[in-house]
C-alpha cells in the first residue's frame, strides 16, 4: 500500500519544493525592489520616475491579487490536481460526438488516430492510480 | 465506455465550435505569415546589398521591417492564436463563445485593422508628403513612433475596442463554468485582461501623456508586457490544453502549472524596462527589471519542467506524433531563450549585445521558434480534424517541420553569435563600417536560412490545399456551433 501511493508522495514533496524554492526568493527580492521604489518615490528628487512602474504594476496585478483571494475562497484549489482529470474527460466524451465525414469516417478520435494510438477507454487512460482525487 | 460516461445532456462538439471561423482565422494566419516573411527576406536581401527592388520608395526596407514585425505579431500570432481559441475554449469549458456573430464581427474588423496598418505604413507618408488636404491632418497617417506599436494612432481606437470585444465574446463562457478552472482558463482570462491593458498602456500613455525617459521606460514595459502578457500567456494556455490531449495523459502536476501561472500574474509586469538597461531611465528602475526578470526566469522553470516530466515515459511519441513534436521542439526552444534572458539581463553581458544581432536572433528564437512553432503544432493537429481527412502529405508535413526548425535554428544561431563580435566590433572603437563588412556572411547565412524557413511554409500552405480538396470530395460536415443537440435517440447513452 505505501509503496503505491509513494509517486504521489514525491511528486507532492517536488512540486512543494518547486514552489517554495521559487516564490520566496521570488517575492523576496521583488517585494524589497517594490518597497524601494515606493520609498524612493516618496523622498527622491528622481522619484516621480518611480510612479509609472508602480501604477502599472498595480494596474496589472491588483485586480489579480483579488482574483486569487477570491479562487482561494471559493475552493479552486481545494482539490489541485481535479481539473486536469476533468479536462480530458470532457474531451474524450467531445471527441467522441464529433459528427464524421460523409463515408462515416474520421469522427471525434481522429486526432488520436492520426497519431497512432489506439481508442482506449479513456477514464483507465488518464486515471493516476497513485493519485488521490 | 465512452457511452457509458457520456451524458445525453453533455454538449456536444458541433454545439460549441464554430469550425469554419478556426479555418479562417488559421488560413488568414497562414497568409500574414508568409507576407511577413517575404517582407523580412527584403530586409535581409537589404542589408547584404542584394535588394532586387532598391530604391522603389513604397518598398522600402525601412517601412517593411515594420510590416515584418506587425505583421508577425498582429496579423499571424493574433489570427492564430483567435483560431485555436475558438476551438479550445469552448471545448475547455463546455459552453460556446458569448456570440458567434460577434465573433465573425471580431474577425473582419480585425483584418480591417491590419489592412489599415499595412496601408499607413507603406503609402501614409507619401500621401501625406503629396497631398495637400492629408499634410495638414493633426496627426501622421504613417507608423507610430513606438516599437511594437507602429499600428497608426488613427486605428489604435478600433483596435482597442477589437480587443475589448475578444476578451468580452470569450470570457463570457469562462466566467460562467463552475467548479476549480483548468489551468488553460486561468491563462486565457489573463490573456484577454493583459492584453487589453498593455495595448492601452503602450500606445496612449506615451503618445498623449508622458514624454522622455519616462515615455521611453512605459515603450520598454509595452514591448515586454507584448510578449509577456499577450503571446505567453496565450501560448501557455494553448500548450496546456492541447499537450495533454496529444499525449492522452493528463499533464505532469496541475498544482505546478498553477504556480508557473500566478508567479507570470504577480512578477511579470515589472520586467519591461530590461530592454532598456544602460539607458538615462534612472538606475533604479533598471535594477527593479533586473529583479523581477530573475524571478520571471525562475518561474518559467516549472512550465519547462512540468512538460518535460508530462513527456517522460511517453518519448516515441516525438517520432511517431507530428504535433506533439512541434509542442516540444518548441519548448526546447523556450528554455533557450530563457537562458538568453537569464544573461541578457546582467548589465555586464548587456554592455556587448545592446543593439546587435544577438538581440534579433533572441527575437526570431522567441518568436518563431516558440510561439510560432506551437501554433503550427497546432494547425498541424487541427486541420485534418477540421476537414475530417487525413493530411493529403505525411512527407510534406515531415518537410515543413524540418525546414522551419532547421531554418530557425540556423538563423537564430548565426544572428546570436554574430551579436557578440559586432558587440566587440563597437567596443575595439573602429568605424562603424568595419562592423558592418564583418557581419556580411553572417547577414548573408540569415537570407538562406529564412529561405529555408519559407520554403517550409510552402510546403504546408500545398499541402492544406490538397487536404481541403480531398476533404471536399469526401463531402464534410461543418460544425458550426449552432448547431441543436440529435435526438435523443441518436445522443450517446447516459
Ligand atoms: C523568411 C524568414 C525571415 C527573415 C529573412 C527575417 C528577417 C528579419 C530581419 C532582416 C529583421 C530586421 C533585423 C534588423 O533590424 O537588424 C527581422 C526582425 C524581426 N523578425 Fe524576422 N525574419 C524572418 C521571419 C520571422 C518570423 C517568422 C518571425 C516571427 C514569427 C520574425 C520575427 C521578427 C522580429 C520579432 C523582429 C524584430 C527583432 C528586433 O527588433 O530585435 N521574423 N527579421
Amino acid at each position: 500500500m505505501s509503496t503505491q501511493r509513494k509517486p504521489f508522495h514525491t511528486r507532492s514533496v517536488v512540486v512543494a519544493l518547486m514552489a517554495l524554492a521559487i516564490l520566496v526568493p521570488s517575492l523576496y527580492g521583488f517585494g524589497t525592489k517594490f518597497l524601494e521604489f515606493i520609498a524612493l518615490y516618496r523622498g527622491d528628487a528622481d522619484g516621480a520616475f518611480a510612479i509609472s512602474p508602480i501604477l502599472n504594476y498595480l494596474l496589472a496585478s491588483l485586480g489579480f491579487l483579488f482574483l486569487f483571494g477570491w479562487a482561494v475562497m471559493s475552493g479552486m484549489f481545494h482539490d489541485i490536481e481535479r481539473p486536469k482529470y476533468t479536462m480530458l474527460e470532457n474531451e474524450a466524451r467531445l471527441d467522441h460526438s464529433a459528427p464524421p465525414n460523409s463515408r462515416g469516417q474520421f469522427g471525434g478520435s481522429l486526432g488520436r488516430r492520426l497519431s497512432g494510438e489506439a481508442d482506449l477507454p479513456y477514464s483507465s487512460r488518464f486515471r493516476d492510480p497513485h493519485e488521490h482525487d | 465506455m465512452i457511452d457509458k460516461l457520456a451524458k445525453a445532456e453533455d454538449p456536444r462538439h458541433e454545439q460549441l465550435v464554430d469550425e469554419p471561423i478556426v479555418v479562417a482565422y488559421f488560413l488568414l494566419a497562414l497568409g500574414y505569415l508568409a507576407l511577413s516573411m517575404l517582407a523580412g527576406l527584403l530586409m535581409a536581401t537589404q542589408l547584404v546589398h542584394w535588394n532586387p527592388l532598391n530604391g522603389i520608395e513604397l518598398l522600402s526596407p525601412g517601412r517593411w521591417r515594420m510590416i515584418h514585425t506587425n505583421v508577425v505579431a498582429y496579423g499571424f500570432l493574433a489570427n492564430a492564436f483567435l483560431g485555436a481559441l475558438h476551438w479550445s475554449v469552448p471545448r475547455l469549458v463546455l459552453k460556446p463563445v458569448l456570440d458567434r456573430r460577434l465573433s465573425w464581427f471580431i474577425l473582419v474588423a480585425w483584418q480591417v485593422v491590419l489592412l489599415c496598418t499595412f496601408f499607413g505604413i507603406v503609402f501614409g507618408p507619401t500621401l501625406q508628403a503629396n497631398i495637400a488636404a492629408l499634410e495638414r491632418l493633426p496627426f501622421s497617417l504613417g507608423a507610430q513612433g513606438i516599437e511594437w506599436g507602429e499600428t497608426p494612432t488613427w486605428i489604435d481606437p478600433l483596435a482597442l475596442a477589437g480587443l475589448l470585444l475578444v476578451a468580452v465574446n470569450f470570457m463570457g463562457p469562462i466566467v460562467r463554468t463552475k467548479g476549480p478552472m483548468y489551468v488553460s482558463a486561468w491563462y486565457f482570462i489573463a490573456a484577454f485582461v493583459w492584453t487589453f491593458l498593455t495595448y492601452a498602456m503602450g500606445n496612449f500613455l506615451p503618445q498623449y501623456w508622458l514624454a522622455g525617459t519616462s515615455a521611453g521606460a512605459v515603450g520598454g514595459l509595452f514591448i515586454h508586457d507584448l510578449v509577456g502578457l499577450f503571446v505567453t500567456p496565450l501560448g501557455w494556455g494553448l500548450v496546456y490544453y492541447f499537450v495533454p490531449i496529444l499525449l492522452q495523459k493528463p499533464i505532469w502536476s496541475h498544482g505546478l502549472s498553477l504556480v508557473g501561472f500566478w508567479g507570470l500574474a504577480f512578477f511579470y509586469p515589472l520586467n519591461g524596462i530590461h530592454h532598456f538597461l544602460y539607458t538615462p531611465i534612472p538606475m533604479f528602475l533598471q535594477y527593479g527589471a533586473i529583479i523581477s526578470t530573475i524571478a520571471v526566469e525562475m518561474v518559467v522553470t516549472t512550465v519547462i519542467v512540468n512538460f518535460f516530466a508530462t513527456i517522460w515515459g511517453s518519448g516515441r511519441q516525438l517520432i511517431t506524433n507530428l504535433p506533439v513534436r512541434w509542442f516540444y521542439t518548441g519548448m526546447v526552444f523556450y528554455g533557450l531563450t530563457c537562458l538568453q534572458c537569464a544573461m541578457q539581463t546582467t548589465l555586464t553581458f548587456q554592455a556587448l549585445i545592446h543593439f546587435t544581432d544577438w538581440v534579433v536572433g533572441h527575437a526570431h528564437m522567441v518568436m518563431f521558434g516558440v510561439f510560432s512553432l506551437w501554433l503550427l503544432g497546432i494547425m498541424t493537429y487541427l486541420f485534418p480534424r477540421l476537414w475530417r481527412t487525413e493530411w493529403y502529405s505525411k512527407e510534406l508535413l515531415e518537410y515543413h517541420y524540418w525546414l522551419s526548425s532547421v531554418g530557425l535554428l540556423v538563423m537564430a544561431a548565426d544572428l546570436i553569435l554574430l551579436g557578440p563580435f559586432q558587440g566587440y566590433y563597437w567596443a575595439s572603437l573602429q568605424p562603424w563600417e568595419v562592423s558592418v563588412d564583418g557581419s556580411q556572411p553572417f547577414w548573408m547565412l540569415r537570407v538562406f536560412a529564412g529561405l529555408a524557413m519559407l520554403a517550409g511554409q510552402l510546403c504546408f500552405f500545398y499541402n492544406i490545399y490538397m487536404t481541403w480538396r480531398r476533404s471536399r470530395a469526401q463531402g464534410v460536415p461543418v460544425s458550426t456551433g449552432t448547431q441543436q443537440a440529435p435526438p435523443a435517440e441518436v445522443a450517446p447513452q447516459a
